[in-house]
C-alpha cells in the first residue's frame, strides 16, 4: 500500500531557523507528533500564494506537510501513519 | 586533454521520492502516470530494476515481478526542485554547465581544473547527499568530450564514478556494444554491422578514410568522437517547439483525441508567446500502440503564435489523414519559427483584439496557474494530459541555467 492523500488541517509548531521555516511538532486528530527530520522541502505557487510542502519524519512513520503563505494554514496531505 | 563531467542522477523519479519519504528506502517503487494494470512506469526505483522492472514495464507487468511494489504518481515540481538544487552545486565549479534533461548535467571544465576532475566529481557526489538529501545518488562520468564522459557515466551505474583516459579508453570501449553508445540505436547499429563495424572498438581502431568508405561521413565522424575530439557542437538555438502526452487508452478516433490535441495546441501557443516565437510550419504525429511505426503529417503554417489558429490546422490534418490504428501518444510540434515582432501590430482591428485578449488571458494563468482562463472550446478537458516533466532536453531547465 501506499501513502494515503489528506487535506486535514493541523495545528504545527515550527520554528524560523536561519531564514527556513522548520515545523517541529504537529498536533493531528488530538496527538501529537515530534518532527524528527525533514526530508524536502519544496515550493509550489499556486496564483499569488506560496504553498511550502515539508517532506518530513515523525516517530510513526512519514508525513507531509503543506503551510499556505497567503492563509496561514497548516495542513497534512499525506502520510502512511495506516500503513 | 579537455575534460567533460557527466552527471547523471540514478533513477531519480524514484529516488526523489524515496528521499521525501523514507519508509519506501530499500522498498521497490515504481512511477506511473496512471495507477492501472495498462499504466506505464515511467521510472523504477534501483531495488525494482534489481527484478527486472524498468521505464516502459506495464504495472501489471511489475506487480507480478514484485507483488508488493509501490506504485506512485509523478510530482513534476518536486523533481524541478531537486534538480535546480544540484545544479546550483554543480554551477559552483570552474566551467560551462548545461541540463541535457532533468536528471543529467554535463559539466565542461575549464583547463585549470582538468587535473582534478575525477576529486570534482566526487565532491559533487557527496555535497548532492549532504546539501540536497542523504538518499540522492548519482553517477559521474569523465571523459574527453561529452560522449564518452556520458559513456563512462552509464558503466559505473548506481553511485558510480569512472574517468575514461587515454590509457583505459580501449579498454573499456572493448567491454561495450555498439548500442551501449548515446546515439547510436537498433537502426544504426544493423547499418554498422553490414558494413562490417560490429563493436565501438572498430569504430575507435578502423583507418578513419575506410570508415568513411563503409559508412560515409557519420562513421568518420563516430571515429573522431570514440578518440576523444569534441566535434559535437552544442546548439542552444530553439528550432521546434512542441509538446506530447501518452494516451491513457489507444484510440485512433479524432473525436477522442481532440481534447487532448486542443491542450497541446494551449500549451504551445503559450510558449510561443511567452518566448517571442512564430510559428510557420506544424507536424502532429503519434506513436502506435505496439510502439512500433509513427503516424506523422506536416504543413505550413501563416505565421502565428494563436492557439485557435494550432488547433484548426492541426485537427484538420487529424480529420483528414486520422490514424490507421490506435496511438499511444500524441505529439504536436511547430517548426520553422521566427522571432515575433512585437512592434509591428497587426492592420487588422480583429487581430490586435484577440491579441490583447490573450496577453490578458496569459497574465491571468501566469498568476493563478495553467488553465485557470480557457477558451470555451477548451470546456471538458481540464483532466486531459496534466503537468508533466521532459524525459528528454528541458528548454525551461536550460533556459533557467543561462539566465543563471
Amino acid at each position: 500500500m501506499g501513502p494515503m492523500t489528506l487535506a486535514d488541517k493541523v495545528s504545527v509548531l515550527a520554528k524560523f531557523d536561519d531564514g527556513k521555516l522548520v515545523p517541529i511538532i504537529m498536533r493531528w486528530r488530538g496527538r501529537r507528533y515530534w518532527v524528527q527530520g525533514v526530508n524536502l522541502h519544496h515550493v509550489e505557487n499556486r496564483g499569488g500564494d506560496k504553498i511550502h510542502y515539508f517532506a518530513v519524519s515523525t516517530e510513526i512513520g512519514d508525513a507531509t506537510l503543506s503551510y499556505s503563505q497567503d492563509e496561514m494554514y497548516w495542513r497534512l496531505v499525506e502520510t502512511n501513519f495506516f500503513e | 586533454m579537455p575534460k567533460v563531467l557527466h552527471l547523471d542522477m540514478d533513477s531519480f523519479f524514484a529516488t526523489v521520492e524515496q528521499q521525501s519519504r523514507p519508509s519506501l528506502r530499500g522498498r521497490s517503487v515504481g512511477i506511473a502516470p496512471v495507477d492501472s494494470p495498462g499504466g506505464t512506469i515511467v521510472a523504477a526505483s534501483i531495488e525494482a530494476k534489481k527484478f527486472g522492472v524498468k521505464t516502459g514495464t506495464k504495472v501489471a507487468e511489475a506487480r507480478e515481478l514484485i507483488p508488493d511494489i509501490v506504485i506512485l504518481p509523478p510530482t513534476p515540481n518536486k523533481y524541478r526542485v531537486v534538480h535546480r538544487r544540484f545544479r546550483s552545486i554543480m554551477q559552483e565549479y570552474r566551467g560551462i554547465c548545461k541540463p541535457r534533461s532533468v536528471d543529467e548535467i554535463a559539466l565542461w571544465l575549464e583547463p585549470s581544473e582538468w587535473d582534478r576532475a575525477s576529486e570534482i566529481g566526487v565532491d559533487i557526489k557527496q555535497r548532492i547527499r549532504d546539501e540536497v538529501g542523504e538518499w540522492l545518488s548519482s553517477s559521474v562520468g569523465i571523459g574527453p568530450n561529452w560522449l564518452l564522459a556520458k559513456t563512462a557515466c552509464s558503466i559505473r551505474k548506481p553511485d558510480g564514478l569512472l574517468e575514461i583516459t587515454e590509457g583505459n579508453r580501449r579498454d573499456i570501449l572493448a567491454e561495450l556494444d555498439l548500442t551501449d553508445l548515446c546515439g547510436i540505436a537498433g537502426r544504426m547499429a544493423a547499418r554498422m554491422n553490414l558494413a562490417g563495424i560490429r563493436t565501438p572498438l572498430d569504430l575507435h581502431d578502423m583507418k578513419p578514410w575506410e570508415l568513411k568508405h563503409r559508412l560515409g561521413i557519420i562513421g568518420y565522424y563516430w571515429h573522431l568522437r570514440l578518440n576523444g575530439y569534441a566535434i559535437d557542437t552544442e546548439d542552444w538555438a530553439t528550432k521546434t517547439l512542441g509538446h506530447s502526452s501518452v494516451l491513457p487508452r489507444p484510440t485512433a478516433s479524432p473525436e477522442d483525441l481532440k481534447p487532448l490535441l486542443h491542450k497541446l495546441c494551449h500549451r504551445i501557443a503559450r510558449r510561443l508567446r511567452q518566448d517571442s516565437w512564430l510559428a510557420q510550419g506544424l507536424v502532429i504525429s503519434g506513436s502506435m500502440a505496439d510502439w512500433g511505426d509513427r503516424w506523422v503529417h506536416s504543413v505550413k503554417l501563416n505565421p502565428t503564435q494563436r492557439r485557435d489558429e494550432l488547433f484548426q490546422t492541426a485537427w484538420g490534418l487529424l480529420k483528414s489523414r486520422p490514424p490507421a490504428a490506435p496511438l499511444r501518444k500524441l505529439a504536436v510540434t511547430t517548426y520553422n519559427l521566427r522571432p515575433a515582432n512585437p512592434k509591428q501590430p497587426s492592420l487588422l482591428e480583429t487581430d490586435r483584439r484577440t491579441h490583447s485578449a490573450l496577453i490578458g488571458t496569459d497574465a491571468v494563468n501566469d498568476r493563478w496557474g495553467e488553465f485557470t482562463v480557457i477558451p470555451a472550446a477548451m470546456m471538458g478537458t481540464e483532466e486531459v494530459a496534466g503537468d508533466a516533466i521532459a524525459f528528454g532536453q528541458d528548454l525551461r531547465l536550460q533556459r533557467e541555467t543561462l539566465d543563471s
